[in-house]
């Protein structure tokens, strides 16, 4: 009995991990319209090969981060570089910082009208990770003063530091992963298309089908940095109390809520205040 | 009353901010952006960038008392300018220097480096800013080619750090009490006597990591110190690397040895090392007139500086002429032919192979049909190891004096030939010698051999069975 239950189980797990995810069933679903094919033309024909350079010779001053390819399973890197963020001055390296732990989709793909839920996923084989506080690479509880003369140190555990860099946040409709893997058969043959020397307006007309469903710009800081209606249900994830008043109170998105024009600088000093 | 309580409130104060520069936690604010890990980006020419700096790295560098503000002083809004980004490392911080209480500065260095040969290109006041830019478009170095905000205590040194550290609290604590003390010289003393981590061999790769890129270097445009007229580099400057390697002083280093010279060593051995004139200069280190003064530094070669010694200076450093032809940019050219010195020694290893080659056909023209053995060198023995011939040492004893033994007495080749001449032979003699070896059958063969002993010394054998039938290997007569 309990052998006929786990077959069972595993069956449903694989064919709900091999289904056709909702981002692919809107793509199948998705007629273009001549304007969409000409602006994606336009842009492919703009297009210039940005080729990733080695490390300078001159090396940075200071030590700086790890750089670590965690968008490696995605399937929009099939196209776009790792980190993909490159336009916007202001935003870009912050926004690089969130695909560490937030998958492209759970931005990009935010269909009108769909009820879409946001799970912890393993994007090297799309399975479901188990939520825990650690996820978010925070220190997890207040901080404790050891002694009254010292600040207070925030640590971060060690569990923290390690997680694994494909575990994301990634979207889910009806418990069934939204995102487009690059193994799947439609992001192979996409990927073929792309690196061989296909026609232009093959690679425009594939180029507009895939961005189609997508938004190019993505929600504002303030829809998952709040305590109202946020985007991602924190708890659900696996945040802590402590976690959760800290992402929802994030002073950089405070700071770039008073960002009102896309090319505008603001006196460091006006932030602080 | 009150304003003298508060004059002494504020002088404690002051003294307190004075001997103890407390490690700043960020006043600006910066790290509550810049610690955040991931904060990457690729811009237009490919090139990943990272603006995330490693905060408690940062804390335990060199400059971990110094906010960030401090050098970047024009980072004023958000998003930052690239070009306000940029520091001057001559500026003085706003730490102080403990010992004086006056306010650090790299002025000393930056006078230092204005005097060198590396002042001309990428010299905004010792900037930073776009690496790129610096690396497309400026041939001398900028502070961070070299320097980077390494840790205080490197981690590999931190457990002898921490020993000599507590032995410090309690030896130096006797007369110098207080943290404040501690902090500021006894982890600057002590940084300096273990924490020292340069050595020789590290120093040359400082150096080496451009100079020995001969690429790199044949790109540099140099600059006639008189005349201020630029010229391409010439192929002493551009294989300074690999000449120096060739010289005693580079193999020491290179074997690990304390006693090589390293490239500062020579070219820049007073005040903060950062001084290297070219060797044109008079004032330089390296310029012929100062030599002596240099090679004798710190007793190296201290005789140099004694009047009549000056001629061990005449030692090139930098022998172009000791490198192969195929390090030349136009090896052939004659001037780069005529001052290499693999090009004249090479005359002797020709003539002498000639001599051999020729030596070889002729020896092959007049003997390619000899089968006899010639003893010019190794003939010897191989006469006596493969054949079995007694040496010529033994050969050369008189035979007169040995008893008429059983042993059969093998004649050489040429004693034979003598007897040839000289007696009748009776071949059925030996041949029944050969079969028979009793002492009357060997006497008549003595006898022969007695008689050619008079001219030329007979040859024994212990072989005499298998040795007969051998005594006659040149039937031609060729070898005689």
């Amino acid at each position: 009995m309990t052998r006929l239950l786990t077959t069972l189980l595993l069956t449903v797990l694989c064919s709900w991990v091999h289904a056709e995810g909702l981002y692919l069933k809107v793509l199948n679903n998705t007629s273009l319209t001549t304007e969409q094919t000409q602006k994606s033309l336009k842009k492919v024909e703009e297009h210039k090969e940005v080729t990733l350079r080695g490390d300078l010779s001159v090396p940075p001053f200071h030590k700086r981060g790890q750089i670590s390819d965690s968008l490696e399973h995605s399937f929009c890197t099939t196209c776009h570089m790792s980190p993909p963020h490159t336009k916007s001055e202001r935003t870009r390296t912050f926004m690089n910082m969130h695909t560490q732990y937030i998958a492209c989709e759970t931005c990009h793909f935010r269909p009108e009208n769909v009820q879409l839920s946001y799970q912890w996923q393993d994007t090297r084989d799309a399975s479901l990770v188990r939520v825990k506080p650690e996820l978010f690479r925070q220190v997890l509880k207040p901080e404790e003063k050891t002694k009254k003369t010292l600040p207070a140190k925030k640590v971060i555990t060690k569990a923290a530091k390690g997680i694994n860099p494909f575990y994301k946040i990634s979207p889910y409709y009806q418990e069934q992963a939204v995102s487009l893997r690059n193994t799947d058969a439609f992001a192979q043959e996409t990927k073929k298309m792309w690196q061989q020397d296909s026609r232009l307006d093959m690679k425009a007309e594939r180029r507009a089908l895939i961005h189609a469903p997508l938004s190019e710009k993505g929600p504002e800081c303030k829809a998952c940095h709040t305590d109202k209606d946020a985007l991602l249900d924190l708890a659900d994830l696996g945040a802590t109390a402590y976690q959760m008043e800290k992402i929802q109170n994030n002073i950089i998105s405070q700071f770039f809520a008073r960002y009102k024009e896309k090319d505008q600088r603001i006196r460091i000093i006006n932030l602080l205040q | 009353m009150l304003r003298f309580l508060l004059l002494i409130v504020l002088l404690v104060l002051g003294h307190e901010q004075a001997s103890a520069n407390p490690r700043y936690s960020d006043p600006d604010g910066c790290l509550s952006c810049h610690a955040y890990e991931g904060l990457n980006y690729i811009d237009e020419n490919g090139v990943m960038r990272s603006s995330t700096i490693n905060r408690s790295h940062y804390a335990s560098s060199l400059h971990g008392s110094v906010p960030c503000m401090d050098c970047h002083r024009e980072v004023k809004d958000y998003p930052h300018k690239v070009e306000n980004t940029e520091v001057d490392c001559s500026e003085s911080c706003h730490i102080e220097e403990p010992s004086e209480g006056v306010k650090y500065s790299h002025d000393v260095i930056h006078e230092e480096m204005d005097k060198s040969v590396h002042a001309g290109g990428w010299y905004k006041g010792l900037t930073g800013g776009n690496r790129l830019e610096e690396i497309e478009t400026e041939q001398d170095p900028s502070c961070r080619l070299c320097h980077s905000n390494t840790l205080y205590i490197a981690e590999t040194q931190l457990v002898d750090f921490k020993k000599e550290f507590d032995h410090a609290e309690t030896e130096c604590g006797n007369c110098h009490q207080g943290k404040a003390w501690m902090g500021q010289f006894g982890g600057h003393i002590l940084r300096r006597l273990v924490g020292r981590r340069w050595n020789n061999q590290e120093n040359n790769q400082m150096c080496t990591d451009c100079h020995a890129d001969v690429k790199k270097m044949r790109d540099v445009e140099q600059e006639d110190p008189d005349t201020l007229e630029k010229h391409p580099p010439s192929d002493r400057f551009v294989h300074s690397a690999d000449s120096y390697a060739k010289t005693l002083h580079g193999r020491l280093i290179v074997d690990d040895s304390a006693y090589g010279a390293s490239c500062i060593d020579c070219h820049s051995p007073d005040g903060w090392k950062h001084e290297i004139r070219s060797y044109k200069d008079p004032v330089s280190a390296s310029h012929p007139d100062n030599l002596p003064e240099t090679c004798g530094q710190s007793n190296c070669h201290g005789y140099t500086k004694k009047p009549g010694n000056e001629g061990f200076t005449l030692t090139d450093m930098h022998d172009v002429s000791l490198l192969g032809l195929t390090y030349m940019d136009k090896p052939f050219e004659v001037e780069a032919i005529r001052e290499s010195k693999w090009f004249w020694s090479s005359w002797p290893l020709l003539l002498i192979s000639l001599v051999f080659a020729i030596s070889s056909a002729v020896w092959w023209l007049r003997f390619r049909n000899t089968k006899k053995i010639i003893s010019i060198v190794g003939g010897d023995r191989f006469e006596t190891v493969m054949i079995g011939r007694k040496s010529k040492a033994a050969r050369k004893k008189p035979v007169a004096k040995k008893p008429a033994a059983k042993k059969a007495v093998k004649p050489s080749a040429k004693a034979e030939g003598e007897a040839k001449k000289t007696v009748a032979t009776d071949k059925e003699n030996l041949s029944s010698a050969a079969t028979e070896p009793t002492d009357k059958q060997v006497e008549p063969v003595l006898k022969v051999d007695e008689a050619v002993a008079e001219k030329e010394r007979p040859v024994e054998t212990d072989k005499v069975n298998s040795e007969l039938p051998k005594v006659d290997n040149d039937p031609n007569d060729k070898g005689a």
